[in-house]
């Protein structure tokens, strides 16, 4: 008999989202969907707000992510009044910068730490009582305390920068509200009361090893997970290097032609579009000229390494090359990989904030810039999942008349269904009873893209998650709720 | 030596839903009565690295709200360290940090969670009258337990 399978929640991410999977008569996967299952309204209700308002707002779609609203909505603001991102002064830019680079290594540290660490260390037929971050604490003692340091200290960042680790503000329109002192830069610097930002860049450098020997000891695994040809999005700077906060768009398809050649943000509605599905609550975005079905991409740590030619710092471009060998200088498109790029990123961002936190520019006392008003801004950077495009308009009073916003999540929308629908085909077709650790390997594909489905739905909420099993004619047979 | 006299109060909840912000009404109160060499600690939620926090103290009280039924609107008991699954990894409960903190730093603080009932939880509301009511019940019993002030 035919049967439809779902996992809810999905747990291990943010939000709240479900899987389905429907079984023919032969128990051959019919369907699979990715639900996401909250709504929000973020973009209606930002209008009639004033605009100086929007990069605080914009912050509390997230808990987990919210310096990347701040900062992309801040970017759109600042055009708003009249400057672009490269008017702003040294000391502004910089300092958005070094809160940008906190806010990705805390946040990749927790991803690895706490959420794809169980099942790398346990892998997915584990318990479930003990495929968790205690699990973790419990098995490997010393991962567990780097992760708590690497994750604190990337908070530390935000809240020096920005006043509190949780929607703090920093970015004003046209520039940042305050600098850095020295007492403050030298918390970082010295040691003394947490791990220095020296011992950030070494601690990366060794979770990065312990990643490539992971791969060693794992590589059908790791190489075959979820493994499928996907377009690939990110930003790139001028020279194609990897940028994360200010650049141009580039995308490459599964093979490496080029399908979005290094545009300007401000072009971005030129070449994408959105479709929607009657089952989730997400959008699916698209690149207009290669349409829906072969238009999506990926985005995120595994798309941003495989779209740039280079890294700017030493130590992080040095494992990128040795990614891309593994690919012969193609794009990678195994799943699981995202895990290792995550972790080269994760060095890159402790290199960049050594950098900036030596530069003197941090402390320096011209903040804020002011230009002629504008009517429209859009703000893109590359947050923790992906790109993250804020696009606002606003009347000649300076209040919002409309917003668009397209979150990392969103862009990820038909990859991670692509996934699910991968572990629903090699894991579950055929098989006489569904078990928890093979409903958790669906899991595990969504889990590599780190997904923030609060974000993606812009709404309020938890994010568990729900499997459902359906039969051929859509009858609910079994269901499982984390 | 360090001082390991450290005394905690976490505050748990979000004041913008309704009862939920129960927690940090209770640090808001507590403040101007005798706690002032008491680290108070705001938090949406506890998160793993609050292991790290608490591991320097030798007496911790975790306040939240309580959406269940308590004979006196409050009820502080002793929180032992327990390991508990939860579905994320990104709100855990008091016992679950005591045991991260017990298993990675072989600490084991005094600990006490004061429960708060509250009976509201929408958005952006203000604390409801009958939890302000247990509100001030769980911070005049708090105060008269281990406020150094002479309240006598």
């Amino acid at each position: 008999m035919s049967k439809k399978i779902t996992i809810d929640p999905v747990t291990r991410v943010e939000g709240h989202g479900k899987v389905t999977i429907t079984l023919d008569d032969e128990g051959k996967v019919k369907d699979s969907h990715f639900h996401i299952v909250e709504f929000r309204g973020f973009e209606k209700f930002i209008q009639g707000h004033a605009y100086w308002e929007v990069p605080m707002i914009v912050q509390r779609l997230c808990g987990i992510c919210p310096v990347s609203h701040h900062l992309a909505a801040a970017k759109a603001v600042d055009q708003l009044v009249g400057l672009d991102p490269e008017d702003l002064t040294p000391t502004a830019t910089k300092l958005r910068k070094l809160l940008h680079y906190g806010q990705i290594f805390q946040s990749h540290a927790l991803h690895f730490f706490y959420l794809a660490a169980p099942d790398l260390l346990f892998g997915a037929d584990e318990p479930l009582e003990t495929r968790n971050v205690v699990g973790v604490a419990m098995k490997d003692k010393e991962l567990a305390k780097r992760g708590i340091l690497m994750r604190k200290f990337g908070q530390e960042i935000i809240k020096a920068v920005a006043g509190k680790k949780i929607h703090g503000i920093s970015a004003v329109p046209g520039g940042v509200h305050k600098n850095l002192n020295l007492q403050e830069r030298d918390y970082f610097l010295n040691g003394k009361e947490i791990p220095s930002i020296d011992e950030m860049v070494q601690w990366s450098v060794e979770i990065v090893e312990f990643m490539k020997q992971y791969h060693v000891d794992h590589r059908t695994w790791v190489d075959e997970f979820a493994s499928y040809p996907s377009g690939h999005l990110g930003l790139v700077d001028e020279n194609g290097g990897m940028e994360l906060y200010h650049g141009r768009l580039r995308a490459l398809d599964g093979y490496g032609n080029v399908t979005l050649d290094d545009i300007p943000d401000f072009q971005y509605s030129q070449y994408f579009a959105e479709a929607v599905e009657p089952w989730s609550y997400l959008k699916f975005p698209y690149l207009k000229h290669l349409g829906k079905e072969e238009g999506w991409n990926r985005v995120g740590p595994l798309a941003r390494v495989n779209v740039c030619d280079f890294i700017s710092t030493p130590l992080a471009e040095k494992e990128r090359k040795e990614f891309s060998e593994y690919t012969n200088g193609r794009p990678n498109n195994m799943t699981l990989h995202t895990h290792l790029a995550r972790l080269i990123e994760l060095l890159h961002c402790a290199e960049m904030m050594r950098d900036l936190l030596h530069d003197p520019d941090i402390l320096g006392e011209d903040l804020v810039l002011k230009g002629a008003h504008r009517n429209e801004g859009i703000g893109i950077i590359e947050a923790p999942r992906g790109t993250l495009i804020h696009h606002y308009k606003v009347d000649d009073y300076g209040m919002i008349t409309k917003c668009n916003l397209i979150v990392s999540t969103t862009h990820n929308n038909d990859p991670m269904n692509k996934a699910v629908n991968w572990v629903a085909q090699h894991e579950l077709e055929g098989k006489g009873e569904i078990t928890e650790p093979m409903l958790n390997q669906v899991e595990v594909a969504i889990r590599a893209y780190d997904p923030c489905l609060s974000c993606a739905t812009h709404s309020l909420g938890k994010m568990p998650l729900h499997v459902e099993l359906l039969d051929n004619n859509g009858n609910l047979i079994d269901e499982r709720y984390k | 030596m360090k001082d390991t006299s450290k005394k905690i109060v976490i505050g748990i909840g979000n004041t913008g839903r309704g009862d939920d912000g129960l927690g940090w009404k209770f640090l808001d109160l507590i403040k101007d009565k005798g706690f002032e060499d008491w680290e108070l600690v705001y938090r949406y939620q506890l998160n793993v690295e609050d292991a790290d926090l608490v591991k320097e103290a030798e007496t911790l009280i975790f306040v939240d709200s309580y959406n269940g039924k308590l004979a006196k609107g409050f009820l502080l008991e002793e929180c032992h360290p327990r390991v508990d699954f939860e579905y994320t990894t990104h709100a855990l409960n008091p016992c679950a940090v005591m045991a991260l903190c017990n298993n990675l730093y072989e600490k084991k603080p005094l600990t006490f969670v004061m429960k708060i009932q509250g009976y509201e939880w929408g958005l952006g509301k203000e604390l409801s009258p009958r939890a302000i009511t247990n509100l001030e019940k769980a911070v005049d019993y708090f105060t008269r337990k281990y406020s150094k002030l002479d309240l006598a």
